[in-house]
């Protein structure tokens, strides 16, 4: 059974995208709460961006009617075709399910933990079987960026309180730069 | 002037003016090899060791060594795990890690230690001997001709992508959008921000270039998956041979040219820069099929020309004491804290020590190829580490790298964010270069556009044929300019094809 | 299970466990508040200025010279963007420990409520003020060898050609803007406003002939003026600042007009203490021979007032621009 081609699928999308911002510009861009003549604004916000998706619809559009055209909107074989090779789709999932949880509990969990998490799962889907590395890289590499970049770099990262307050004194402990 | 330009000599040429440099270099690879932490964050963490040191020929070499090295400096991760560190090695990541996956990496480093160091020579002389000319030439770009050097740029990016021209342009079109997200450059006025305080400020730049060019790397890793002994290449290979140097002279050359263009012209800045380099270096070759897939000279094209970039960029600081960027802006700083008040006044009462500083940036270059060529080895060696062991420090930096440069959390998500749309593009065959190359531009030349417009006023036909010839030619020279070079690298795209298929039967 | 954790558990030995437990997590509280003694580390002070602008400048002379007072050095962190929404809404949003400040002007404090919706800052509830640095007063500039050489040579020239004549502001609704707009409203005229990232690129663009006439600041022009490439044909406040150079009072302008106050904020909530630290830093910076020089020499004053004093001057201010808009809006 055929389906769309990828490159359709993903130009599709963008042309939605494209003629839903054009048709609701009104709601999603703001207009200036004093007027100002054009003597003293420059340009309006809207002009440009309608401009910008107008281009974007159109090129869209000529694209996915030169493939109809061309008869390449489908492609033969099934939809699924990399879920064959055993768990690659569930590990692809996982992955991203994995990045994403990781990314939104940065702040809450802090940097060493988010790390923690992250590098392991990542290591074992790529493949590493050895507990030692995997536990070690995970623990290491995370610790020592943190206190290159907060101590020698003097920058912050998100770090939850009492592991902020129990590096303070190994912090102390390093030659101050 | 003469007698300025010898008295700088003089106090240039001083030991402890090496030291500092090459202190300042390191540091600035150090930084710039570190993604997200980019070059204004460790200048300014830098400033005030620079006041500290006293003497304004040592403190200001020492930041624009860190400069320097800090543009070099992005191209090795661009090269190693194809995460550009800056917007600068955006186009160094093509050619670059491609080379890597070859098992070419140092040749790779190399040539961008090489073509950085020459192109910044070259550019840093030009920039002390025309100095004044260019000062004159700098305040002739204003909106209109910087509007119109945008959309040229813009097109011939969307033109020259991997694959079909009409791909390239959907990126470019897409990227320029998601410039918009955001506060608008005149009025502030909120767009598409459905009303939250992150959308209000807009997209970051590094969390799209990690998301856009190193995740679906890091994701690809993960889809091969279940190799445990799997690495990036196995070996870093041999070093770069002299003639495979001297072959891509021609393409340092004209890249240091197109980066010294650029760099004269206010607002255009390196990531325009590097793109032109790299384009300029395909479309002269005489097979652009292969640039993509680990071509030398590609490397050579992009970092030649983003280095060049850095000399001229000075040109207003010191000539009119305006600055370009946000470095320049430290640099201006740090001049003020030594006492010095970069203007036009700045050349007659203290040319000795501009002149100095000017000749410092010049053999900091000499330096520059000593301290790269030693550092080399050490970050070559990363990829031969296990790629079990790799990815996962890579996607550490990925993310941390997002944080690090602005202290945002929202930044992470954004990464994730890009980092899915990379994916997607990846596998729909869409080159994700014009899409970053829009963003960067599109605010840019939304601003510049409105500005034209209020320049212009009711008679913009008069405008621009009197007053802008300039710009009238760039905008009308751009569509013949683009089908041109399209025509020729669909071209080359057939003859590719056509080889691939004749190897394939 | 005995094997996994056997000392700890056997009896008697947990108490002792539990104990080392708490001490070690206490001990780094202990360390922490012993030491403390604000500013223990650099303090950033956001800048939402675009490079190189009498602000810009201005910060970069007083964070050098006010890291002795305060023992830790200011760092500058340029914010650029929004018209300075952006600047400031990372400083409102920041930790109220001391540590981030933000630099202001009054036009971004007390008239951007009025022309701006922003639904995610107020500048009179979220900022508390530390200190005015200076106030500066804006001057009409012309290039030298340009066409006019006085201010009633331009406004002739602006009568006539309305529309016509191009000036070079640094943003809606900043320094240079609000000035103009005041010129326009006041004395009828129609001048043509062209946008620039801030006020160095604004006398970039004098400087090169794209517009006829901008404004500036001393800081921003001294250089220039001392290389007689710049003219100044009128300056802000009641009396004159330069010989032979009318005041905008004399022109025919509120006396108001074209004054900026340049403000150190801190986000509320910062502890008194911490506050009142770095009030008094700025203080003593006002007794600091170089200091004083270096602003001199950048063409500036240094009309400092505590951050307390200026709080009655920021009630004012929220009245005249309110009245200002009104003003506008109402055309």
């Amino acid at each position: 059974m055929s389906h769309l081609e990828a490159d359709v699928k993903f130009t599709a999308v963008v042309l939605l995208l494209a003629v839903l911002a054009l048709v609701f510009g009104g709601w999603l861009i703001a207009e200036p709460p004093i007027p100002l003549g054009p003597d003293v604004l420059a340009m309006s916000p809207k002009v440009f961006p309608t401009l910008i998706l107008a281009g974007t619809a159109l090129v869209a559009s000529i694209f996915l009617i030169t493939k109809h055209r061309n008869g390449t909107l489908f492609v033969a074989g099934s939809a699924g075709e990399g879920a064959r090779v055993g768990g690659t789709m569930y590990r692809q999932i996982l992955f991203v399910f994995i990045t994403v949880t990781c990314a939104l509990l940065l702040t809450t969990l802090g940097f060493l933990t988010t790390m923690f998490l992250l590098m392991a799962s990542t290591a074992v889907l790529v493949g590493n079987r050895s507990v030692v590395q995997v536990l070690s890289i995970s623990l290491v590499v995370p610790l020592s960026f943190y206190i290159i970049v907060t101590h020698v770099l003097r920058t912050a990262l998100p770090e939850i309180d009492f592991i902020e307050r129990a590096l303070v004194p190994i912090l102390r402990l390093l030659p101050s730069v | 002037m003469i007698e300025s330009l010898l008295a700088g000599v003089d106090v240039a040429l001083r030991v402890d003016t090496f030291i500092w440099i090459s202190g300042g270099l390191l540091l600035g690879m150090l930084m710039g090899a570190l993604p997200g932490f980019t070059t204004s964050m460790g200048m300014s963490v830098l400033v005030p060791i620079s006041f500290l040191v006293g003497d304004p020929l040592i403190g200001i070499p020492f930041l624009i060594g860190v400069y320097k090295g800090g543009i070099y400096g992005g191209s090795v991760p661009a090269i190693l795990i194809s995460m550009p560190g800056t917007g600068a090695s955006i186009a160094t990541v093509f050619d670059g890690h491609a080379l890597t996956k070859k098992g070419k990496s140092r040749k790779a480093l190399e040539m961008s230690l090489f073509a950085s160091a020459i192109s910044d020579f070259l550019s840093d002389i030009f920039t002390l001997v025309m100095i004044i000319p260019v000062a004159a030439i700098v305040l002739g770009f204003g909106p209109p001709e910087i509007a119109a050097v945008m959309f040229l740029s813009l097109v011939i990016i969307a033109v020259t992508a991997t694959g079909p021209v009409i791909k390239g342009l959907i990126m470019l079109c897409l990227g320029v959008w998601v410039g918009f997200v955001g506060a608008d450059p005149f009025s502030a006025m909120a767009r598409y921000s459905f009303g939250t305080s992150e959308l209000y400020d807009g997209f970051h730049l590094i969390p799209i270039l990690i998301g856009l060019f190193a995740l679906p790397e890091i994701f690809n890793a993960v889809k091969e998956g279940d190799m445990p002994g799997a690495r990036v290449a196995s070996f870093v290979g041999e070093r770069l041979r002299l003639d495979e140097l001297k072959n891509s002279l021609r393409t340092i050359f004209r890249s240091t040219l197109i980066g010294t263009g650029i760099g004269v012209i206010p607002g255009l800045g390196q990531p325009i820069a590097a793109m032109m380099g790299y384009i300029a270096a395909k479309n002269s070759s005489e097979h652009p099929e292969t640039y993509g897939e680990g071509e030398l000279d590609g490397v050579a094209g992009a970092e030649a020309a983003n280095n060049a970039v850095n000399g001229p960029t000075m040109v207003p600081l010191l000539t009119l004491g305006i600055p370009g960027d946000a470095v320049t802006a430290l640099l201006l700083g740090a001049f003020m804290m030594q006492g010095l008040r970069p203007g036009p006044t700045l050349l007659t009462s203290s040319g000795d020590i501009v002149f100095g500083i000017l000749i410092a940036m010049v053999l900091a270059n000499i330096l520059f190829v000593a301290i790269g060529y030693l550092t080399i080895p050490f970050f070559a060696r990363v990829v031969t580490i296990k790629k079990s062991l790799l990815i996962p420090v890579t996607i550490m930096l990925a993310f941390a790298g997002t944080y690090l440069a602005r202290g945002n959390p929202f930044d992470i998500v954004t990464l994730i964010g890009f980092g899915l749309i990379g994916i997607a593009a990846r596998q729909a065959k869409f080159d994700v270069a014009p899409m970053v190359m829009g963003f960067i531009l599109g605010r840019e030349l939304e601003y510049s556009f409105g500005q034209t417009l209020a320049l212009a006023g009711d008679n913009w036909l008069r405008f621009a044929l009197t007053e802008r010839l300039g710009m009238t030619a760039v905008v009308l020279a751009t569509p013949i300019i683009g089908v041109l070079l399209g025509r020729r690298m669909s071209h080359f795209r057939q003859r590719a094809l056509a080889r691939e298929a004749g190897q394939a039967a | 299970m005995n094997r996994t954790l056997p000392l700890v558990f056997s009896s008697g030995r947990p108490v002792a466990f539990v104990a080392l437990l708490w001490v070690l997590s206490i001990g780094p509280f202990a360390i922490e508040t012993a030491d403390a003694q604000f500013p223990e580390k650099p303090i950033t002070l956001i800048t939402p200025f675009a490079a190189g602008g009498s602000s810009d400048l201005t910060a970069r002379v007083f964070t050098t010279y006010l890291s002795q007072y305060l023992g830790q050095p200011m760092l500058i962190k340029l914010v650029p963007g929004q018209a300075g929404q952006k600047g400031t809404l990372e400083a409102t949003q920041a930790a109220p420990d001391g540590y981030t400040l933000v630099f202001m002007d009054n036009y971004r404090d007390q008239l951007h409520q009025y022309t701006f919706r922003n639904d995610y800052y107020d500048t009179n509830e979220d900022l508390v003020a530390v200190a005015r640095i200076n106030y500066g007063q804006i001057g009409i500039i012309v290039r030298t060898d340009g066409p006019y050489s006085s201010w009633d040579q331009l406004e002739t020239e602006a009568r006539e050609n309305p529309g016509q004549l191009r000036l070079s502001h640094s943003g809606l609704w900043a320094a240079l803007f609000v000035p103009a707009m005041q010129i326009m409203q006041n004395m009828d005229l129609r001048i043509r406003m062209v946008p620039y990232r801030g006020g160095g690129p604004a006398k970039a663009a004098l400087m090169a002939g794209d517009v006829a006439f901008s404004m500036a600041f001393p800081a921003t022009i001294a250089a220039d003026i001392e290389a007689n490439l710049i003219r100044v044909l009128a300056t802000a406040g009641p009396e004159r600042m330069l010989e032979g150079v009318p005041s905008f009072v004399e022109i025919g302008l509120p006396p108001s007009t074209g004054y900026i106050h340049r403000i150190i904020m801190a986000p509320t909530g910062v502890p008194a203490d911490r506050l009142v630290i770095l009030r008094q830093a700025f203080a003593q910076l006002q007794t600091d021979e170089s200091y004083l020089a270096a602003m001199r020499r950048l063409g500036e004053n240094t009309e400092y007032l505590d951050g307390a004093d200026y709080e009655a001057v920021r009630i004012e201010q929220s009245r005249e621009y309110r009245e200002l808009v009104q003003a506008i809006a109402g055309q």
